[in-house]
């Protein structure tokens, strides 16, 4: 084939696909034009997950009739004009791509009038190609619609993912976009229902009520200084955690960036007080000279470059220290308290730090086979997807080989000595010491009982009911695909504004956190497309909410229990995330470690 | 400072206050107790940051003076001395060792200064009333383990009381069942009876308190106007909580008015069989199963409590009951049955239930003052 220009149709459709993957990135290059064309209120409806239909309405400084047309043409902005403003950006959109990428992949009709302006006026635009154009009254400000994206390219179209998880990506930019603007008022609702409402009051404590619910009230505001930088916003204090990221929200001159750098940066503040698997919830927004970031690097614009990135990681570190260190006293106090009833366990457990020797860390039980599964689970998709049956998935096949003692040798009996690190449970058995890791043995033993349990069996319904708070992401996705809390056992009930109303919880989750269970279900019924194994992720989920956490003491009676049912597991060498449980020393280790052979 | 005082009364109040010491603290100064002459008297006080206990003693003082020091050690100290011969208490001007002398035993004791010690706070203005001891004890009892101990919903980690007309109502409840407790107050003094009002107070609050409550005689309560603060005096003990701020559900409307069945039934008896029971619950979720059965032709009836874990085992037992309405079944979690009985006076109780779904209700016979509720778990029969 020769080679051509390429027609303007397709090349149209090629530069639309860098701006244009979903919905998401639809309600972000719209959203963002509402709040540089300085709207004060911003309203995003979505239906089927924005694919079917995505509207904003906004209130902003609209675009004249003149220019409507030109709008939608390619590299036609109103944000810069000259080569040097490109170094200066300081409006959200400015490359001018955004609307013609969007008309070239869907069908879109704009209606906007400047406040100046008699009447609105509007167009209507598929594929690139103008269908018609006329004049109506509205209030000022501009409202866009977007309906059937992809409807031309069903190969792309192919590409997007389930409702939910598309409601759940839309919601997540809308989020971000309210968090960098408390001042403006957010309204988000998905196939008619109310999933985020801020009140515009320029508070963001306010933002993160509507986003968090009560763990907002508690959050330390963070105000830090160092040259060149500026941090900003609110840190959760210790004690608060997530189980993901998710609640961690990171601006650059307003901009949200993904990269996960600054969270880790932020992370670090807490030390050692971030128990594993946990994370805080933070809102920072981190000032720059405009020179000192670089934005253009792709066209989505989440991904930025610094000049000198260890001074705005370190920045982070710092202004999330100091709020974290200024609150220190009372919190820590608190967290202390609520455990204190149990705490003189720990006097008799020091005794026993003489277990860490260099032999300790992970010796097998007895075939090697078993240190290799946490390598083949962490893999992620292959190894550790079970079979899709309902029952718990019995000696995984798929492992060959590496699974097959477990059915037989289970553990020995074991006698409870105490506990290390109010962690690992120290049980000795006839070839020698035992560390059981207890909370991941107790997850191997609800993992096993949820797996088997009937469907409607030992629910134990609440006397009143429990609203749990969730992310607007979270919340769209749960109400688009209520399987995950059907397969844990959860009854509840969406309200409005991300809420969630739980009647019913199955026993072993009773004075559990509900809003951080449904949260994590939520972030797995939306990205996890895999039927049968969002259905044992969601099991392995509430299992491990269900079990004791590391650094809880114990008594000897719960240890008992805990080794007991562990005993009687069809797996108990591992977590269902695959990590050991068990870990022997051998009576051979102790007496070659002791030079008595 | 320089005082005298007699060792058991001493130990007593060292006793008393250490229960509020917390363990562990990041704050040192907590972990001590705070030594003040006052008057003719010395005061001890020791706080977890949350509550502050105060005890007053007797003593003979001949210097003023105040200081902090470790109420483990100090108290520890204290407890093994002997009983006949007072505790001399010396602590030089300007110095931060406490020496401590009994009979022929000494000890010096690295303290703190009492500057740096929290501020108990004062709790003036607001409500105020009294209640009987031995009243306030029982109602603590049968109402705090009902409370919530975790903090998801922080509001439900109190104890709700709420004063009006006469009555003191404490009400617990975590999510799953509600105890409440209706307290008679002392008939009201020349003051007049005291106004309307509610608070949270954290359970493990009036926990402490219920051990410090004889059997007779009344604690006064006051609540300042804010309502974040709550004090207790008994004697010579004071005790100050922070409240837990919100709104407590209203739980009026959780109480069932009707039931389709009524077993009255012995409490020891219930216990007994719930406690066999949840041996065999333990392995599955704690499903303990009642199934109550009428007489017939005059004869008792019967309430049968039975678990069962799969490839554990089962059991039944049954005792008997006075059963007015129809036959019925419903099961609970092992827990929440043995807690309500276990605190029980003995006696006979009443459980009405309206089916396995609906929450259960227990209530002791022969006084009207407590009723517990609490949700069935759904099984498959």
């Amino acid at each position: 084939m020769p080679i051509q220009r390429l027609p303007p149709e397709v090349s149209r459709q090629i530069a639309a696909g860098e701006v244009v993957e979903r919905p998401a990135s639809v309600a972000k290059e719209l959203v963002e034009n509402s709040l540089d064309a300085g709207a004060r209120r911003v309203t995003v409806e979505m239906q089927r997950g924005g694919a079917e239909r995505l509207r904003v309405v906004d209130d902003g400084c609209g675009i004249p009739e003149g220019e409507l047309e030109l709008a939608f043409a390619r590299h036609a902005t109103s944000k810069l004009s000259t080569i040097e403003d490109l170094a200066r950006v300081a409006t959200l959109g400015f490359r001018g791509e955004a609307l013609a990428a969007i008309a070239a992949a869907a069908e879109v009709r704009c209606s906007s009038r400047p406040a100046e302006q008699l009447a609105a006026a509007w167009i209507r635009i598929a594929g690139g190609e103008l269908l018609g154009r006329g004049r109506e009254g509205k209030p000022h400000g501009t409202d866009i619609g977007m309906t059937r994206l992809f409807h031309a390219q069903p190969a792309r179209r192919k590409f997007l993912r389930s409702a939910g998880a598309e409601a759940a990506a839309v919601a997540g930019v809308v989020t971000r976009l309210a968090l960098s603007r408390p001042d403006v008022r957010f309204t988000l609702t998905s196939d008619g229902r109310l999933l985020l409402r801020t009140d515009g009051s320029g508070e963001l404590r306010d933002v993160c009520r509507a986003l968090y619910g009560s763990a907002a009230d508690h959050l330390l505001p963070v105000e830090f200084e160092a040259p060149g930088v500026r941090v900003t916003g609110l840190v959760s204090p210790p004690g608060t955690w997530r189980g993901s990221r998710g609640a961690m929200t990171v601006f650059v001159n307003g901009r949200w960036v993904s990269s996960r750098a600054p969270l880790f940066a932020i992370e670090r503040a807490y030390q050692d007080g971030l128990p594993t698997g946990q994370h805080p919830l933070a809102v920072l927004d981190v000032r720059l000279a405009p020179e000192e970031v670089d934005v253009n690097v792709h066209p989505a614009k989440t991904d930025v470059r610094f000049r000198d990135e260890r001074v705005v990681l370190s920045a982070l570190t710092a202004a999330a220290h100091s709020a974290i260190s200024r609150s220190a006293p009372v919190p820590a106090a608190g967290a202390l308290l609520s455990g204190g009833a149990q705490t003189f366990e720990g006097d008799d457990a020091a005794p026993l730090r003489l277990v860490s020797p260099p032999w300790a860390p992970r010796l097998p039980l007895e075939e090697p086979a078993v240190p290799q599964l946490p390598a083949d689970a962490r893999s992620p998709g292959e190894a550790a997807a079970p079979p899709a049956s309902a029952g718990p998935p019995p000696a995984r096949s798929a492992n060959g080989a590496g699974d097959a003692p477990v059915a037989g040798p289970a553990l020995p009996p074991l006698r409870i000595v105490g506990q290390v690190g109010a962690t690992y449970i120290v049980a000795e058995g006839p070839e020698g010491m035992f560390l059981i890791d207890q909370h991941a043995a107790h997850e191997r033993v609800l993992y096993e009982r949820f797996c088997a349990r009937p469907e409607g069996e030992d629910l134990q319904p609440l006397l009143v009911p429990q609203v749990c708070q969730l992310s607007p992401g979270a919340s769209a996705a749960l109400v688009a695909d209520r399987r995950v809390l059907e397969t844990v056992g959860v009854q509840a009930d969406p309200l409005d504004g991300g809420a969630w109303l739980v009647r019913a919880v199955p026993a072993p989750l009773v004075k559990r956190d509900l809003s951080q269970l449904l949260s994590e279900l939520g972030a797995l019924a939306a990205e996890e497309p895999d039927l049968p194994r969002r259905r044992d992720r969601s099991l392995m989920t509430a299992a491990c909410h269900a079990s004791v956490r590391a650094g809880m003491s114990l008594s000897l009676d719960e240890m008992r229990e805990i080794v007991l049912a562990l005993e009687s597991c069809r797996q108990p060498r591992t977590c269902p995330h695959g990590r050991p449980t068990v870990v022997h020393v051998p009576a051979t280790a102790l007496e070659r470690e002791f030079r008595r052979r | 400072m320089k005082v005298a005082i007699p060792q058991d009364s001493l130990a007593r109040a060292l006793g008393i206050v250490s229960r509020a010491v917390p363990s562990r603290s990041p704050l040192p100064v907590v972990s001590n107790v705070l030594l003040t002459t006052d008057d003719h008297r010395l005061k001890l006080v020791a706080t977890n940051l949350e509550i502050a206990l105060t005890v007053w003693i007797g003593a003979q003082v001949s210097e003023e003076g105040t200081i902090t020091v470790p109420a483990r050690l100090f108290s520890e100290f204290v407890s093994q001395l002997k009983g006949d011969q007072p505790v001399q208490i010396t602590l030089p001007p300007r110095s931060r060792q406490l020496n401590v002398h009994c009979g022929r035993d000494e000890a010096n004791i690295g303290g703190m200064p009492a500057d740096d010690f929290p501020v108990v706070p004062e709790v003036t203005d607001g409500q105020r009333l009294v209640l009987p001891a031995r009243g306030l004890r029982r109602a603590i009892e049968e109402v705090v383990f009902a409370a919530a101990r975790d903090d998801s919903r922080p509001v439900l980690t109190g104890v709700h009381v709420q004063v009006a007309d006469g009555v003191a109502e404490l009400a617990g409840a975590d999510g799953f069942r509600l105890a409440v407790h209706r307290l008679r107050l002392p008939a009201p003094s020349a003051e007049g009876s005291p106004e309307p009002f509610s608070v949270n107070i954290p359970w493990s609050t009036l926990d402490h308190l219920g051990r410090l409550l004889s059997e007779s005689g009344d604690v006064q309560m006051a609540v300042n106007g804010e309502r974040t603060r709550a004090l207790f005096r008994l004697d010579d003990i004071e005790l100050v909580t922070q409240l837990i701020p919100g709104t407590f559900p209203n739980y009026q409307q959780l109480i069932p008015t009707t039931y389709a069945t009524r077993a009255r039934v012995s409490v020891e008896e219930f216990l007994h069989e719930t406690k066999i029971a949840a041996i065999f619950a333990r392995d599955g979720s704690g499903i303990v199963r009642l199934h109550v059965t009428p007489g017939e032709g005059g004869g008792p009836g019967s309430l049968q409590v039975s678990a069962r874990a799969d490839e554990v085992g089962d059991n039944r037992g049954e005792i008997d009951a006075a059963v007015d309405g129809e036959p019925s079944k419903i099961a609970f979690n092992s827990r929440y049955l043995i807690d309500v009985l276990s605190v029980l006076e003995p006696g006979e109780l009443a459980l009405e239930t309206s089916g396995p779904s609906n929450p259960g209700v227990l209530r002791p016979l022969g006084h009207d003052d407590y009723v517990h509720v609490v949700m069935p778990m759904f099984v498959q029969w």
